[in-house]
């Protein structure tokens, strides 16, 4: 029913463009035109359908909307008009459209409120629009990268906040100045570029280039420019994306050093993951490890780790998860080819952005070489410290059973061996072997024990010689050799001459192992060690047996001797004394004092002979009395002046007994000597002085001549062996005398001495302590 | 007259002793060996000994001993003659007197001993 217009307007309206109708206040449509129609996409029934010709309304979010609250029906309800909404309404095609209607009110002419009516605005295409301009502008917005527009001018028309982040500039800043303001001086030719080929409708992408920030830092950018279009399809301007490569770049850069690192260590670097399976194997893996990046990546980490050690891997994980770094861990893995190595591990945890920790990195360093320099040092100071000893021992023995039997343990300790034997020929034996053994078990020792070695060792070469393996080339080895391998089993010998300086052999050692190969260039150079060492220590025990036998026989020799002078000695002086008793004329009688004295001289220097050989030896024994030193000397004196008639002596010997605590034979034989030299040494003088003194530590005796006097270097020399001063020809005398009465005097714990000026005569003392 | 026993084997030294012993109015019966010595010891005994200590088939000092310990002869004198100077201190023999000597000394050495 079309009713309630001014007549003039209804021809218009029903022929309007835009979509009216109209209803009454129960919601009847009374009144809908052809565009109506056909935004509905329908004619709906005056009677039925209520405030709304379409098939269904919703709400802008596509949920229903409910009729009661059809803006229709809220205009007439809340008496509100002239209040556009939105709805959506659906066709019978289905289709939806988006309307905005208006309520305008229907008077009658009583100015009554009788309906309501609609302009309908179909502007679905404007809201997609409005959509897809919102979405547009978040997606500018959130966007990382710099999304700018400009127009063909090159004037900045839009500025996103990714483009204030990279370049430091901001909307304010930006919009309306020109494009170049970002462009470095360098590059303002590509603007030129871009333009030109945005002209022509060319989209340019991935364009890499640089430009200015607000700092004026370059930043690398990736460029994607597209023309701008009106809706003529006229090229207004451009649009720019460009994303910040500077991350990128430095993330690559770090990325090629990282792997130049990786790739050209020597050490292994590993990554795994927690279940310990390989993800990345270096270079230096497969030097270590052997195996190649195939054949690692993918497998368990446990193909490189022992079996007894698996359990530190265990350990290892525990610590990765829970964040904790491994530092230098020293230990053992296994290379492809089933050899052992040794290692140094350091292991840290791999973690992702998050911070979660998803693996494992390991490095791993082969410190084999390392270790086995730190145990053949360890073996080599260790073997040094007992090759010293060995020396100091060897060399401080010169029993020759003790140094063959000391040598010959050590070698065969320090070299492992099985067995070890020294043979050494010497004069003791007769030409024959001494043979000394070392050997691991009793058992052996005892076969060695038994076993017939024969008389020479022809088989010792002049050097060190090697079997390290019997079995191989057993023509070339001594006979020794293949008897000793079948009798004890033993596979490889070592041997060495002990050649002392004198040049010829006069032994050799020889090692043996039950093991093949069993002497390396250590050993070797050991054993020649010891063998030179050994060399020298029996040289010396020889030299030593026969200097002893040499001295022994010397020894006997001058005790002999000195018997055997003694026995004619005796008869001489018997007859001559037996003589003197008888009846002679005095010539006669001076002649035989004179023989008779000689003989004296001659039992002093046999006495003095053997007494040094007895001092030698230590056999020179003294038996101590306390006797009066005074009384002695009287005696002595006495018998002196008796036999010697060209000299007197005066003697100063004090009013007192002299008691002293020594040997008085001994002491006799000194002053006999002091007094016997004195004589000998002042023969154009005819007195001697001799003085007793008795002080609180000490007696002190001396004898004065008045000879020729001693110079400084004689009188250096005086006491020494076998020295005699020659000042005076003709003397005769073994020059023994001052060196024994020396001896003597230090075996009472006294000083012996002399004081003398050379042509004034000579003072000796000696001292007796109390 | 006391008899005295001489053992020593240089024919010199045992003709010295001889002739000064007897010229002191001893009687001496000379030894050269322990052989002779000894077959001599059996038959008959001296008032002393003086035995010399380097025999050619025996020791005197060893001998001196035996004297000392036998029952016919420990209660002589035994006197030891030698070319060394002393005596061991173990020896069982009355005195000692060292080659060469002097005939005083051997004279005065027997008269002590009696």
């Amino acid at each position: 029913m079309k009713t309630n217009y001014c007549s003039s307007g209804k021809a218009d309206i029903e022929n309007a463009p835009i979509a009216f109708y109209s209803c009454n206040l129960k919601g009847q449509i009374t009144y809908f035109n052809r565009s109506a129609t056909r935004l509905w996409g329908r004619s709906p029934s005056t009677d039925f359908n209520l405030w709304c010709g379409a098939l269904n309304v919703y709400n802008l979010d596509g949920t229903p909307l409910p009729l009661e609250e059809h803006p229709a029906v809220k205009a007439i309800q809340q008496k509100k008009f002239h209040q556009s909404s939105e709805i959506a309404i659906e066709r019978p095609d289905h289709s939806r459209r988006i309307i905005k209607l208006t309520p305008q009110p229907d008077y009658d002419d009583r100015k009554e409120l009788i309906g309501v009516s609609f302009w309908l605005l179909d502007i679905s295409d404007s809201f997609q629009e409005n959509v897809r301009q919102s979405t547009l502008s978040a997606i500018v917005e959130s966007s990382d990268d710099a999304i700018i527009t400009k127009n063909l001018s090159g004037i900045i028309t839009s500025w996103n906040s990714g483009a204030q982040r990279i370049f430091g500039y901001t909307e304010e800043d930006m919009i309306g100045k020109h494009i170049t303001s970002i462009i470095p001086e360098s590059r303002l030719k590509e603007e030129d570029e871009i333009i030109s080929r945005l002209k022509k409708g060319e989209k340019i992408d991935h364009f890499e280039t640089r430009r200015i920030d607000k700092y004026g830092n370059l930043i690398p950018l990736s460029l994607t420019i597209s023309p701008v279009r009106d809706i003529h399809g006229q090229i207004v301007g451009a649009s720019k994306i460009a994303r910040d490569l500077s991350e990128d770049i430095e993330n690559q850069e770090k990325k090629s050093i990282l792997s130049a690192i990786v790739e050209s260590s020597d050490d292994a670097i590993i990554s795994k993951t927690l279940e310990g399976v390989i993800m990345s194997w270096n270079r230096g893996a497969q030097q270590i490890f052997g195996y190649s990046e195939n054949e690692a990546v993918g497998n368990s980490i446990t193909m490189l780790i022992p079996e007894e050690k698996w359990h530190e891997e265990t350990l290892i994980l525990n610590k990765i998860r829970k964040g904790e770094k491994i530092d230098h861990f020293e230990t053992t893995r296994v290379h492809k080819n089933g050899n052992k190595i040794s290692v140094s591990i350091t292991v840290s945890p791999v973690k992702d952005k998050k911070g979660n920790i998803i693996g494992a990195s390991k490095v791993a360093r082969d410190i084999t070489l390392r270790v086995q320099t730190q145990e053949a040092l360890e073996r080599y100071s260790r073997n040094l410290e007992i090759l010293n000893s060995v020396g100091k021992t060897i060399s401080e023995n010169l029993d020759v059973q003790e140094i063959l039997q000391r040598v010959i343990d050590i070698t065969q300790k320090l070299t492992s061996s099985t067995i070890g034997i020294f043979f050494y020929e010497s004069k003791e034996t007769g030409g024959k072997q001494a043979l000394c053994f070392s050997g691991a078990s009793e058992n052996l020792l005892q076969g060695l024990l038994e076993y017939d070695f024969g008389d020479n060792f022809s088989w010792v070469h002049s050097e060190l010689c090697l079997t390290p393996d019997i079995d191989k080339d057993p023509g070339n080895s001594p006979k020794i050799y293949k008897e000793l391998g079948e009798k004890f089993g033993l596979k490889s010998y070592v041997a060495v001459p002990i050649i002392p300086a004198s040049g010829k052999a006069i032994g050799g050692i020889l090692l043996a192992s039950n093991k093949k190969h069993h002497y390396n260039p250590e050993h070797q150079s050991l054993l020649k060690n010891i063998a030179s060492q050994a060399a020298s220590a029996l040289q010396n025990s020889m030299l030593y047996e026969q200097v002893k036998e040499l001295s022994e026989k010397k020894d006997e020799f001058i005790a002999l001797a000195s018997h055997e002078l003694k026995t004619p000695l005796t008869t001489i002086k018997g007859y001559l004394q037996l003589l003197s008793h008888m009846n002679i004329e005095e010539k006669a009688a001076l002649f035989l004092q004179k023989s008779l004295g000689q003989t004296e001289k001659l039992n002093t220097l046999i006495e003095d002979l053997l007494n040094m050989s007895r001092m030698n030896k230590g056999q020179l024994e003294y038996h101590y009395q306390i006797f009066d030193l005074r009384e002695l000397t009287q005696e002595i004196v006495k018998t002196f002046e008796y036999s010697s008639k060209s000299h007197s002596v005066s003697s100063c010997l004090g009013e007192a007994t002299v008691f002293v605590a020594a040997d008085p034979q001994r002491i006799e034989q000194v002053i006999i000597n002091l007094l016997t030299n004195a004589v000998k040494y002042s023969p154009h003088a005819d007195k001697l002085k001799i003085t007793l003194i008795d002080q609180d530590d000490q007696v002190l005796f001396k004898v004065r001549d008045f000879g020729f006097g001693l110079s400084q270097e004689q009188q250096e020399k005086l006491f020494q062996r076998f020295y005699r001063a020659e000042s005076a020809k003709g003397i005769n005398g073994l020059g023994i005398g001052l060196y024994l009465s020396k001896e003597i005097i230090h075996r009472h714990g006294g000083q012996i001495g002399v004081k003398s000026e050379l042509g004034k005569g000579s003072e000796f003392y000696f001292s007796l302590p109390k | 007259m006391k008899e005295i026993f001489i053992l020593e084997d240089d024919d010199n030294i045992r003709e010295l002793i001889q002739v000064v012993l007897e010229s002191y109015q001893y009687s001496v019966k000379a030894f050269h060996n322990l052989k002779s010595f000894n077959h001599a010891v059996k038959e008959s005994i001296p008032d002393m000994f003086l035995l010399d200590v380097m025999l050619p088939d025996g020791n005197g000092l060893e001998r001196c001993e035996e004297l000392k310990t036998s029952e016919k002869t420990r209660h002589l004198p035994v006197v030891i003659m030698s070319a060394h100077v002393y005596l061991p201190q173990t020896s069982q023999a009355d005195d000692f007197i060292a080659k060469p000597f002097n005939i005083d000394d051997l004279i005065q050495c027997i008269a002590n001993q009696f």
